[in-house]
């Protein structure tokens, strides 16, 4: 069956660079879905699958998947899929008139596994486009594994394994996810606002934080091995007198560098410096104090507002 | 790095060389405008042979290019031979090079000392031309008004390897120091989530507590007006007087 593709692998040698873009365009619309259909928004009911078409560039042997759009389809009565193929080539046209160097490489649609229905869809989208790549992604989050749901599957000319007549199988296609800068940074910010649904300061100081705690890690994994060879040369120079006999000829050069590099350290310890650190450290403590003071004069304010309304001694009375 | 493959044309040579035709080589050598470094020179064996004979004084002249300063060379001025021009101003580059090494901010005084430079003028051509276009200084400021010379990276000197533990010490210092920061901040980390979530959690008991006490309010409210009906305007009175 078609459904055994998850053994096979591709031997066509194409590269498949997939760009987040399409990830999220993906999961946006399947979550889109999801919330606007009363019935599949309950838990525990199935996700109604989406679908749409990859769009992206072909050069050589490496094919770019940049973008996509989603493809209206509708569920015939015995679980086939049927795609709306007269809109499915409008978006296209409109798609190439905005980007000329972009293609339809391929479809995508959401599931946990591709079956027969995926396989006869594969086969309507492959009369519009040639060679088509089928992405599937599952929307099922499971917090165990480490690496993305989702699967690129090849179609591949395969004797069927029961009825010994070729036919088209499935076979997975090796991908890897491939960013540009711009990319980088707008997918960095989407995935550290989306989980609160909003960057609190407090989050977004502990993410500052991280990211200093990450560089300054690796700045000192490379000190530790610079580190380690000197210690090993001191040993070296320990026990068998000039260093040189040894495996390892004094290393003249490095040495200098590390030793330039050690001698600037502390890197700042002068007088003036310590005295504007200092005052500006004061300044900022003072600040924050100033602010909490005020803030408490303020709540102190108000309850006396409060009081004096609450518990007038006028005698006369409030009306509720 | 140039100074690199320069030394290496330089050790190619003196390999081959040997005895007079390596006195040359090392006067060329300490010459050079773009050589700082001498520890390969002094590891080649048949420069280590020189120690030995007559020729000793150009070993411990090598010597003095890879580990001494200007002041050895005045004290010992007699043992050695004489430096050419081209020699001395290495030899004053070296010694700034060694006094950076030691403090970051070096005031002309010292420096006039040191280097035996006569006017203000002087030594700051000096820095300017030989210390700062040469590249041995690799990054710092001349501050006129205070009279100093302020490094922040220089080209570091030859090595001794008596010096490695040293080295191996400070560089040890700097890791810890560093595992220590990353430990205070991932203590802030922490610290900052949990008393984001307790400044949350308190806000929210807060207004749970402010709700209840509205709630009761209107009940007592609704309850106080279904008994004004009934005429207890006198008990109204008596719980406002309280």
């Amino acid at each position: 069956m078609d459904t055994d593709a998850a053994t096979r692998q591709s031997t066509s040698g194409l590269e498949w660079k997939l760009h987040p873009l399409v990830l999220i365009n993906i999961s946006d619309h399947h979550t889109r879905t999801r919330a606007n259909t009363p019935a599949a928004s309950a838990p525990g009911a199935p996700a109604p699958a989406v679908m749409g078409c990859l769009l992206g560039s072909q050069s050589g042997r490496s094919v770019d998947i940049r973008n996509s759009f989603e493809v209206r389809y509708t569920t015939g009565a015995d679980g086939s899929i049927e795609v709306d193929i007269a809109f499915l080539l409008k978006k296209q046209e409109q798609y190439k008139q905005v980007f000329k160097q972009l293609d339809v490489v391929g479809w995508y649609a959401t599931g946990s596994a591709a079956s027969e229905a995926h396989m006869a869809c594969h086969r309507r989208i492959s009369e519009v486009v040639e060679g088509p790549v089928f992405l599937l992604l599952d929307p099922a989050v499971d917090h165990s594994r480490k690496d993305l749901p989702v699967t690129l599957y090849e179609t591949e000319l395969h004797l069927a394994a029961d009825s010994g007549a070729p036919g088209l199988m499935f076979v997975r296609a090796p991908y890897t996810i491939e960013t540009s800068d711009a990319e980088r940074i707008g997918v960095d910010q989407v995935a550290r606002i989306l989980p609160s649904g909003r960057a609190t300061g407090s989050e977004q100081f502990s993410a500052q934080l991280a990211s200093l705690h990450s560089a300054i890690k690796m700045l000192l994994e490379r000190l530790r091995l610079v580190h380690g060879a000197l210690g090993r040369l001191t040993a070296a120079g320990a026990e068998g007198g000039a260093a040189a006999a040894g495996a390892v000829p004094y290393p003249h050069s490095l040495l200098r560098q590390v030793s330039s590099l050690i001698n600037s350290l502390p890197a700042c310890d002068t007088e003036a410096f310590n005295r504007e650190y200092l005052t500006e450290y004061n300044d900022t403590l003072l600040t924050l104090y100033l602010a909490a003071m005020t803030r408490g004069t303020h709540t102190a304010n108000e309850m006396v507002d409060k009081f004096c309304l609450a518990y007038d001694k006028g005698g006369r009375r409030r009306g509720i | 790095m140039d100074q690199d493959t320069k030394i290496q044309q330089y050790v190619l040579l003196a390999k081959g060389a040997r005895g007079r035709g390596l006195t040359d080589l090392i006067a060329t050598a300490s010459a050079d405008p773009a050589i700082f470094g001498f520890g390969e020179l002094l590891d080649v064996p048949s420069i280590k042979e020189l120690q030995g004979t007559d020729l000793a004084p150009h070993y411990a002249l090598l010597q003095l290019f890879a580990y001494g300063t200007w002041a050895d060379y005045l004290a010992n001025a007699g043992s050695l031979p004489p430096l050419s021009p081209a020699q001395q101003l290495k030899l004053k580059q070296l010694t700034v090079a060694s006094l950076a090494a030691c403090d970051k901010v070096l005031p002309y005084a010292r420096l006039q000392s040191a280097l035996q430079i006569g006017s203000v003028r002087e030594l700051e051509d000096f820095l300017i031309n030989h210390c700062f276009y040469s590249g041995l200084v690799a990054a710092g400021k001349l501050d006129q008004k205070q009279g100093c010379l302020q490094v922040y990276d220089v080209l570091g000197r030859d090595v001794r390897p008596e010096q490695l533990p040293e080295l191996t010490r400070r560089m040890g210092a700097w890791i810890s120091a560093g595992e220590e920061l990353l430990r205070a901040i991932e203590g802030r980390v922490s610290y900052t989530s949990s008393a984001a979530e307790a400044a949350r959690a308190h806000r929210e008991e807060l207004e749970a507590r402010v709700e209840e006490v509205k709630r009761n309010i209107k009940a007592e409210a609704r309850a106080n007006d279904a008994l004004l009906d009934e005429g207890s305007l006198l008990d109204m009175m008596e719980e406002e007087r309280l």
